[in-house]
C-alpha cells in the first residue's frame, strides 16, 4: 500500500548540508507561537542536542519500505531521520498554488500529551483553510498519523552504520502532530497565517525558515 | 573653537546617528554594513568639520557620507551587485521627511521583536538606534565586547535567515507588538537607573537614552496613549535621580530622600502628560506613572496620598493580576488604612511560591507596625531562611534585631 511520510532530519546544524529536499535555517533562527498564538518566542519548542535541520515528504510501500528508502541513501553522514506517516486525507494545499516569490517557511505543530482543559479561541481547521491569506500561501501540509509500530520509525546513522527503530523510540516527534509548508513575504507575514490555526487552541507551532533562495 | 565642533558633533551624533543608520538599512538591507558606514561617517565628520566647519545640514551631510561609503564597500564586491542599484537608484532620490522618520519607527519593531531573544533586543536597541559602541553596551550588561558583538552578530543573522521585516506592525498586530517595545523601553530605563560604579561617566546613563527613545516612539505614535504614560514613568522615576543615592554612594529610600533635590522640570512634564491622558484608558505603565506622581507630588513623604496611591494599586491589580503587583498593593494599602488591612491582603497569597523571601519579610514588616513582636519574629526568621541576596538579608537582620 502507498503511504506518504514525513522525514524528519535532525542533526548537528554546523554539519554539512543534508541531503534532502528542504533544508532549513539552523534552531536558533526558529520562532515559536503558543498560547492562542499571543506569546511568540525566540528559538524552537523543544531544545535538543540534535535538532531538526531538514524535511522532505517520500512515497513508499508502507513503513518498511519509507526504512529501506533512508538506510539505502541516508540523507546524512551523521544523525538520525525520523520517519512519520502521514494520515491519508485530503491534502491541505489548495488547488490554486501561490506564485512563487518571497520565502519558504516550514510550520511544524505539535501537541502536548496531555490537552488541557481550556483552550485558546482559535479557528476551526476548515475555516482556516478557507482563509484567502491561508490559501495563497499554503503549499503542502497535512496531519500525521499517531506514532506506532506501523506508522513511526527513527533511523540513527552513525559510522556508516543505520540502527532502526520502530514506534515511540522518538524523543520529539512523537509530539508533532502535523505540518504545513508555506510561502510568505516574511516572518510577520508567517505569523499571521500560523495564528489562527486550530493547533495553538493547546499546542504550539514551530516557525522555521527555509534556506531559500 | 574645536570644543566647539567636539560638542556639535556629539549632539549631531546623538540627534542624527538613529535616523542616518534606519534609512541605511532600508536601502541596503544590511544591518551590519549600515552601522559601519554610518560610524565611518561621524569618524568622518570628526577630520573634516573642525577644518571645514560644522556643515549647515549635518544629517544630510552625515546621510551622504555614509551612503557613498556604503556604495564603495559594495562596488568591491561582485555579489552585493544587485544592491549596489537599489543604492544608485536612491542616490539623486530626495527622500520625503515623513518616509524617513517611518525608518525610525520600522527599526525600533525591528529592534525590539519577539522573535529575538530579549537580550539581544536590548543590545540591537542601543546599538542601531542609539549608537552606542559595543564595548559601551558590553559595559552596561557586564558583558565583555566579544560576548557582545557575538550576540549582535546573532541577531543580525536572525533577522536575514528568518525574515524579520523591517516594517511596521500590521494594524491588528500593533497594539502586542507596541508592547513589546515598551517593555524593551522600560527595561533599558530600569537598567540605566542603577549607576555603573567605576567607570568615567562620559555618555549619559542609559536612563536618558531610555526616554530619550520614549520620546521618539512618543512622538512618532502620537495615538498610542501607553507610550506617554511610559514616557511619564520614566521622567517621574527619573526626577528622583539626583537625591536618591547619598554621598557615599548608598541608596537612599524614598522616605528619605531630600524632596529639594528631585527634578522639578521633570515632574512637570510627567505630570502634564498624565493630565492630557484619559484615566479610563490607563494602562500599566499610566498607572505605575500616577503612582510615582503621588509620591513626587506629595511635599513631605509624611503627606503622600496613602488613599490614592492605595486606589492605583487596586486598579493596576486588576489589570496586570499577579502576586507581585498584589504584594505592592497590600503594602500600599498597609500604609492608607493600618497594617492589618495589608495583612489580610496577604493571607490569599501565602501559598504561591513565586513571591519567594519578600512575602514573609512583608509579612513581618506589617507585623513589626501592628506591634506584634513575637509573630514579627517568626516571620522575619522565615525570610531570613529563604532570602540569598546579602543585602536584603543584612535589612532584615537588622530589624529582626531591632525587635530583640
Amino acid at each position: 500500500m502507498t503511504v506518504s511520510y514525513l522525514l524528519l532530519v535532525r542533526a548537528d546544524p554546523a554539519g554539512p548540508a543534508p541531503d534532502t529536499a528542504f533544508r532549513l535555517h539552523g534552531p536558533a533562527d526558529a520562532t515559536t507561537l503558543r498560547d492562542g498564538g499571543r506569546t511568540i518566542t525566540d528559538g524552537p519548542f523543544a531544545d535538543l542536542a540534535e535538532p531538526v535541520i531538514a524535511a522532505e515528504v517520500i512515497v513508499a510501500e508502507g513503513l518498511d519500505g519509507a526504512i529501506q528508502a533512508v538506510t539505502a541513501h541516508p540523507p546524512v553522514a551523521e544523525g538520525v531521520v525520523e520517519l512519520r506517516a502521514l494520515l491519508d486525507e485530503e491534502d491541505d494545499a489548495p488547488a490554486t498554488q501561490p506564485a512563487p516569490t518571497g520565502r519558504r517557511y516550514l510550520l511544524l505543530h505539535a501537541l502536548p500529551a496531555e490537552r488541557p482543559a481550556t483552550r485558546a479561541p482559535t479557528k476551526s481547521l476548515p475555516e482556516w483553510l478557507a482563509d484567502p491569506r491561508v490559501q495563497a500561501s499554503v503549499l503542502a501540509g497535512a496531519r500525521l498519523e499517531e506514532t506506532s509500530d506501523d506508522t513511526a520509525a527513527s533511523v540513527r546513522i552513525h559510522d556508516g552504520e543505520t540502527t532502526v527503530a520502530r514506534g515511540d523510540a522518538a524523543e520529539l516527534t512523537d509530539a508533532i502532530a502535523g505540518y504545513d509548508l508555506i510561502a510568505a513575504e516574511h516572518l510577520d507575514d508567517a505569523i499571521a497565517i500560523a495564528r489562527p490555526h486550530p493547533t495553538l487552541g493547546f499546542g504550539v507551532i514551530e516557525i522555521r525558515p527555509l534556506v531559500w533562495t | 573653537m574645536s570644543e566647539d565642533v567636539d560638542a556639535a558633533i556629539r549632539t549631531v551624533f546623538r540627534a542624527e546617528w538613529g535616523k542616518v543608520v534606519a534609512g541605511l538599512i532600508r536601502i541596503t538591507g544590511d544591518w551590519a554594513l549600515a552601522e559601519d558606514c554610518v560610524q565611518d561617517a561621524f569618524a568622518a565628520a570628526a577630520r573634516r568639520w573642525p577644518l571645514d566647519g560644522v556643515p549647515a545640514s549635518p544629517g544630510a551631510w552625515l546621510t551622504t557620507t555614509a551612503r557613498n561609503r556604503a556604495l564603495d564597500r559594495l562596488r568591491r564586491s561582485a555579489v552585493e551587485a544587485r544592491k549596489l542599484e537599489e543604492v544608485l537608484a536612491m542616490q539623486h532620490d530626495p527622500e520625503p521627511a515623513a518616509e524617513i522618520e517611518d525608518d525610525r519607527l520600522r527599526l525600533v519593531f525591528t529592534c525590539c521583536h519577539p522573535a529575538l531573544p530579549l537580550e539581544a533586543r536590548v543590545a540591537l536597541t542601543l546599538r542601531t538606534l542609539c549608537g552606542l559602541t559595543v564595548a559601551e553596551i558590553g559595559r552596561a550588561f557586564g558583558a565583555s565586547e566579544a560576548a557582545m558583538a557575538k550576540r549582535l552578530v546573532r541577531a543580525r543573522a536572525k533577522i536575514d535567515h528568518a525574515g524579520i521585516p523591517y516594517v511596521v506592525p500590521e494594524a491588528d498586530a500593533l497594539p502586542e507588538r507596541l508592547t513589546g517595545v515598551l517593555a524593551v523601553l522600560y527595561l533599558l530605563f530600569t537598567e540605566g537607573y542603577a549607576p555603573h560604579e567605576g567607570e568615567e561617566v562620559v555618555r549619559p546613563p542609559l536612563s536618558e537614552e531610555a526616554i530619550r527613545l520614549t520620546r521618539l516612539v512618543a512622538a512618532l505614535l502620537p495615538r498610542e496613549p501607553e507610550v506617554r504614560g511610559l514616557l511619564a514613568l520614566e521622567l517621574l522615576h527619573d526626577a528622583r535621580r539626583p537625591a536618591r543615592t547619598g554621598a557615599d554612594g548608598v541608596p537612599v529610600p524614598l522616605d528619605e530622600q531630600d524632596r529639594s533635590r528631585w527634578d522639578r522640570e521633570r515632574i512637570a512634564e510627567g505630570s502634564a502628560l498624565l493630565a492630557a491622558l484619559d484615566p479610563a484608558s490607563d494602562g500599566p505603565y499610566t498607572l505605575q506613572a500616577r503612582i510615582a506622581f503621588e509620591h513626587d507630588r506629595a511635599p513631605a513623604d509624611a503627606l503622600t496620598d496613602r488613599a490614592a496611591i492605595a486606589a492605583l494599586y487596586g486598579r493596576l491589580a486588576r489589570l496586570t493580576p499577579s502576586p507581585f503587583v498584589e504584594l505592592a498593593r497590600a503594602v500600599a494599602v498597609s500604609l492608607a488604612d493600618g497594617p492589618d488591612a495589608g495583612l489580610a491582603l496577604l493571607a490569599p497569597l501565602e501559598r504561591d511560591r513565586r513571591l519567594g523571601y519578600q512575602l514573609a519579610a512583608t509579612r513581618a514588616d506589617l507585623l513589626r507596625r501592628a506591634g506584634r513582636d513575637a509573630a514579627a519574629r517568626a516571620a522575619y526568621d522565615e525570610a531570613l531562611a529563604a532570602v540569598s541576596n546579602a543585602a536584603e538579608r543584612a535589612f532584615l537582620e537588622r530589624r529582626r534585631a531591632e525587635l530583640g
